[in-house]
């Protein structure tokens, strides 16, 4: 039991579904949801989290329906990243990592052991906002991860994050990617499910991967191996890939002509 | 608290005594003469027999109330407003709410009078101000979301039109009434503090502020989660839905009472929030306890510099929302100069 997805259907106008019988389980690892744009994604990432209820079907969280969680016991079990999270007033990196314990009493010395944790001293006190994007990045990983670690909840947990890495500099991925699997290494009890659109990410990232076509239904479901493959991804992305391989690596990447120089 | 958020208060306060001190010894007639101020406190400890002509301090120090009551109302609401919208230009006054609140005071005093004769009841005044409010409110809100997506240019739109619109239809109720009370009406809808209140209004008012400044300061931490956008507040475990509707009843009641104390009054509740965040930063709870003292010294400065200056015009009244809009109309121009950004973030 984990987060469990049975015959989803959505739509945002009468008879033009976005998502169409969707049925996946999410459990441990990391998850990567891949898809053209106009897939429903972000759709479907937004009924996960049990912020609108689907048009048809039932989604689980450890077992109960999303959307009769009491919303402090759904933020212990289900954190989520936005591709890019946008505070309207200038609150610090501090306040930020606070909402982390939203609902809580936390004292300084738990939010303080937060931002050691995260390394994120040298920012504690800067104004989100004014930070770099991947920095602000950063700071929302931190602030989701400390969410899911709080109060010792032992059931399994998740963090959702929806185009986590497509704003940021290699720098940037690499060292948020890195957080979240330093994160789960040391608490097998968090899954990952992650929108990208970036394969070779997937591949590194993934322990299984679903695919949804341009009609909102899973094309297909299962391993890095069984699913980035040139002939499941071409007719659902409609175009072609090339496979990019060496003696350590094999990924496949979009086929884009190579630019003839000066 | 840190330090200089105590000090801050305390200079806070200080000016809102000062300036509470001020009004109440400068009145119409320019400073009083000690005379009168002796007067004035030899009435307030009851010695009745002491009485310089057309002057009670009652009256003055209800007047001080009113303002105090109705720039804090203001501006609580404004803070509540701005924060669940992530918008700086939300304020009761451009979404809506005084106008909204000041057609359900005319309406019903229009529907009274008319089948009963009589002047309609503080208790039903009370009510209609805020029906008035919160329906303009929700009003706007419908007009300016989609599928619970606020669009902030729609909704700052709505806003307007919702305000014009009440406008409208309180002028029209104008033609219904006696061609006095037309002029006091019409004074009261430019935002002037009303000098014949009944008791019951300032205790209403009163007890609805501080209420709601309770459960303001209860869903403050909430409100800092939401500035973050609906989703992400919903993932860290704010009920949305419900925050958006306790904010929005206590955003409409609390701006909306203030009307039957001083008519619809522009830009407290705007100009307020901003100077408070300027001072002590974003986190709601501090952010709603300097906004409403900074709302209340404020008003009861403008009234005082309203009365002053009404002495040098032939009309002898100038309107405290006049000298508002003065002050306010060009503030409000240079946030949405400054922050051209928050027409592009979306809407809880």
């Amino acid at each position: 039991m984990t987060l469990h997805l049975k015959d989803i259907t959505y739509a945002y106008e009468r008879r033009r579904p976005v998502l169409r019988e969707v049925t996946v389980t999410f459990d441990h690892g990391i998850h990567v949801i891949l898809g053209p744009n106009g897939s429903g994604k972000s759709t479907l990432m937004r009924l996960m989290l049990g912020v609108m209820p689907a048009d048809t079907g039932s989604i689980e969280l450890n077992g109960t329906p999303i959307g009769t969680v009491r919303p402090a016991r759904r933020a212990d079990q289900l954190a989520y990243v936005p591709q890019r999270s946008a505070p309207s007033v200038a609150f610090t990196v501090r306040d930020i990592l606070a909402m982390s314990r939203f609902g809580q009493r936390a004292d300084t010395g738990t939010l303080d052991d937060i931002i050691r944790a995260f390394d994120l001293e040298l920012l504690a006190d800067s104004v989100f906002s004014e930070l770099s994007i991947g920095q602000q990045q950063d700071v929302t990983f931190a602030r989701a991860l400390a969410q899911l670690t709080r109060r010792g909840c032992s059931e399994p947990r998740h963090l959702l994050a929806d185009e986590p890495f497509s704003a940021l500099d290699p720098a940037h991925v690499a060292r948020c990617a890195n957080r979240l699997q330093q994160v789960m290494e040391g608490d097998s009890g968090i899954a990952a499910i992650l929108i990208l659109h970036d394969f070779v990410l997937a591949r590194r990232l993934a322990s299984s991967i679903t695919l949804l076509n341009g009609d909102g239904q899973v094309a297909c479901n299962g391993t890095p191996e069984e699913v980035l493959r040139p002939e499941i991804l071409a007719p659902v992305f409609r175009t072609d890939f090339m496979r990019l391989s060496g003696p350590d690596l094999d990924y496949l990447i979009p086929a884009i002509k190579e630019s003839p120089g000066p | 608290m840190r330090a200089r958020t105590a000090l801050l208060l305390t200079i806070l306060i200080v000016l809102l005594l000062a300036a509470i001190a001020l009004r109440l010894i400068i009145w119409d007639g320019g400073v009083d003469s000690l005379d009168f101020i002796r007067a004035g406190i030899v009435q307030l400890f009851g010695a009745s027999d002491f009485a310089v002509e057309g002057f009670s301090i009652r009256f003055r120090l209800r007047m001080v109330l009113s303002a105090c009551l109705v720039g804090s109302g203001l501006a609580i609401s404004g803070v509540l407003l701005q924060g669940l919208l992530r918008n700086p230009l939300a304020a009761p006054s451009i979404l809506g709410i005084t106008s909204g609140a000041g057609l359900g005071v005319v309406l019903v005093i229009l529907l009274t009078s008319a089948s009963t004769g009589a002047i309609a009841p503080p208790g039903t005044r009370i009510a209609a101000a805020i029906i008035g409010a919160i329906a303009a409110l929700v009003l706007v809100y419908l007009i300016g979301q989609r599928r619970g997506v606020i669009e902030p240019v729609t909704l700052l739109l709505a806003g307007v039109i919702v305000s014009v619109i009440c406008g409208a239809l309180i002028a029209t109720a104008y033609q219904f009434m006696s061609d006095q009370g037309v002029a006091a009406a019409i004074r009261w809808m430019m935002g002037s503090m009303v000098q014949d209140v009944p008791w019951i209004h300032h205790l209403a008012v009163g007890l609805i502020i501080v209420i709601g400044m309770v459960i303001a300061m209860r869903i403050a931490p909430a409100l800092d989660v939401i500035t973050l956008g609906a989703e992400e507040a919903h993932s860290i475990g704010v009920a949305v839905p419900r925050l958006r509707m306790t904010t929005f009843i206590l955003a409409g009641t609390l701006a909306g009472v203030t009307v039957l104390l001083a008519g619809p009054i522009g830009f407290v509740g705007l100009i307020c929030p901003h100077i408070a965040r300027r001072l002590v930063g974003p986190g709601h709870r501090t952010l709603l306890v300097f906004a409403a003292l900074l709302g209340a010294a404020l008003m009861v400065a403008a009234d005082l510099v309203s009365t002053r200056a009404a002495a040098w015009s032939p009309a002898g009244q100038i309107p405290v929302g006049v000298l508002m809009a003065l002050l306010g109309g060009p503030f409000f121009i240079l946030l949405l100069r400054r922050r051209p950004a928050a027409f592009q973030g979306g809407g809880p």
